[in-house]
């Protein structure tokens, strides 16, 4: 997700929208990442779903997408990939899934930090967030996986800059309990 | 992250640098979103050529098809082709069938009188002809002696005056040259069709050859005695 410069973005946007295919890529590569992931704790196995149909809508308001930084247009990305998974649960009538027993179950030798570093996985880590209350969960991801500024959460789901804030904190507390929940304190 | 929230423990720090670590290999979806972009910025010509296509081949089908229709009713109009749905066919006009020099196609006529016969033995207007028909033709096989004179003055009822002494081809020559053309004109439409129309011809070998498809059209055997 690093190395989109203001001025490359700037470039990468002109030419995306006089149709260099090289360009959207560029932009597609940077912000995919963060739509997987967001859509990987929110919508799970259908994330991959959800993110093609993101990218249709990306395509087709690309053209009037106005944006001087590229954390607005990945901001303007996972709005839309939000927009479209809360369609998706509409459209299956069900309420987001409860991640259950998905975290490893081994414990380290050392400390929890070095447990955690040596059987966590990105998906595993995903997973585990995905655990959290749906709110704290949204505002994780969106703050320290996608990488979005307070404000820009806060502007992706509707919320106040403050409530963004609670939540996050919220979401913090909770993930650390679950983290050593699962690991024993004898290992500590 | 300009105002990220600072991470006390170490253990959630991890995780979420796990989920947040770089990607590695190729990002999943790449193809389809390029896909949908090449649909917006590079439409394939081909698409819009199959559309187009098809559009002109509706519009093709459809004046093919009007014309074929026009053409066809225009057809049956001119004569070229029998109206079936009037269940006979169109009296010819009579300058084509005036004979002259030319007219001697024995076949054409042969294959005309046919058809007229066909057709007016089932025309329900022909049946006091039909009757007169099959009068001359009963007098044709019954007669004993001159049977040309004896069907002549019954064909022609009453107004041949037969010679004894010409042949039978000269005596039906002679009988059609003293017909009432208003009578056989008649006749020609309802009932005998082109024979009688041949009959106001002028020599004798068309007399004659006249004679025979009346023969094939109204009296059937009768023709070997012409």
């Amino acid at each position: 997700m690093a190395g989109m410069t203001p001025e490359i973005f700037r470039e990468s946007l002109v030419a995306a929208k006089n149709g260099d295919e090289t360009a959207f890529t560029m932009l597609f590569r940077f912000a995919q990442p963060a739509v997987l992931r967001y859509l990987r704790v929110m919508g799970r196995d259908r994330a991959e779903d959800i993110a093609g149909d993101t990218w249709v809508q990306v395509v087709r308001g690309l053209a009037s997408f106005q944006a001087e930084e590229p954390q607005a247009f990945r901001a303007w990305v996972l709005s839309i990939a939000r927009h479209r998974w809360l369609d998706d649960q509409r459209a299956r009538g069900r309420r987001p899934e409860v991640i259950a027993q998905e975290v490893p179950d081994q414990p380290g030798r050392h400390d929890v930090a070095a447990t955690v570093d040596e059987m966590m996985s990105t998906e595993s880590a995903l997973a585990l967030i995905a655990r959290l209350p749906r709110d704290q969960a949204e505002v994780v991801t969106l703050r320290y996986i996608a990488d979005l500024d307070v404000a820009a959460t806060a502007a992706t789901l509707g919320k106040e800059p403050g409530a963004v804030r609670v939540l996050a904190h919220r979401g913090l507390r909770r993930l650390e309990k679950l983290i050593h929940d699962k690991v024993p304190t004898e290992h500590r | 992250m300009t105002d990220h929230m600072h991470v006390d423990d170490p253990a959630v720090a991890a995780v979420l640098a796990a989920a947040a670590a770089p990607a590695e290999g190729p990002v999943p979806g790449e193809a389809e979103a390029l896909m949908a972009f090449r649909s917006v910025h590079h439409p394939r010509r081909r698409i819009h050529m199959s559309k187009y296509s098809e559009k002109a081949k509706l519009i093709a089908a459809a004046v093919f098809g009007g014309v074929v229709v026009i053409s066809g009713a225009a057809t049956a109009a001119t004569g070229s082709l029998p109206l079936v749905s009037h269940g006979h066919s169109h009296p010819h006009p009579a300058t084509s069938h005036t004979p002259d020099a030319t007219d001697d196609n024995q076949g054409d006529d042969v294959t005309d009188s046919t058809d007229t016969s066909t057709t007016d033995s089932t025309d329900a207007s022909t049946n006091a002809n039909n009757d007169h028909g099959s009068l001359v033709s009963g007098t044709a096989h019954s007669a004993t002696g001159h049977k040309g004179g004896t069907v002549c003055k019954v064909a022609s009822a009453g107004k041949c005056m037969p010679d004894n002494g010409q042949s039978g081809a000269d005596t039906h020559g002679k009988a059609h040259q003293n017909t009432n053309a208003t009578t056989h004109r008649q006749n020609t439409l309802t009932t005998h069709g082109k024979a009688h129309q041949n009959t106001n011809a002028t020599t004798h070998r068309q007399n004659t050859t006249t004679h025979g498809q009346a023969h094939l059209a109204t009296h059937g055997k009768s023709q070997s005695h012409s």
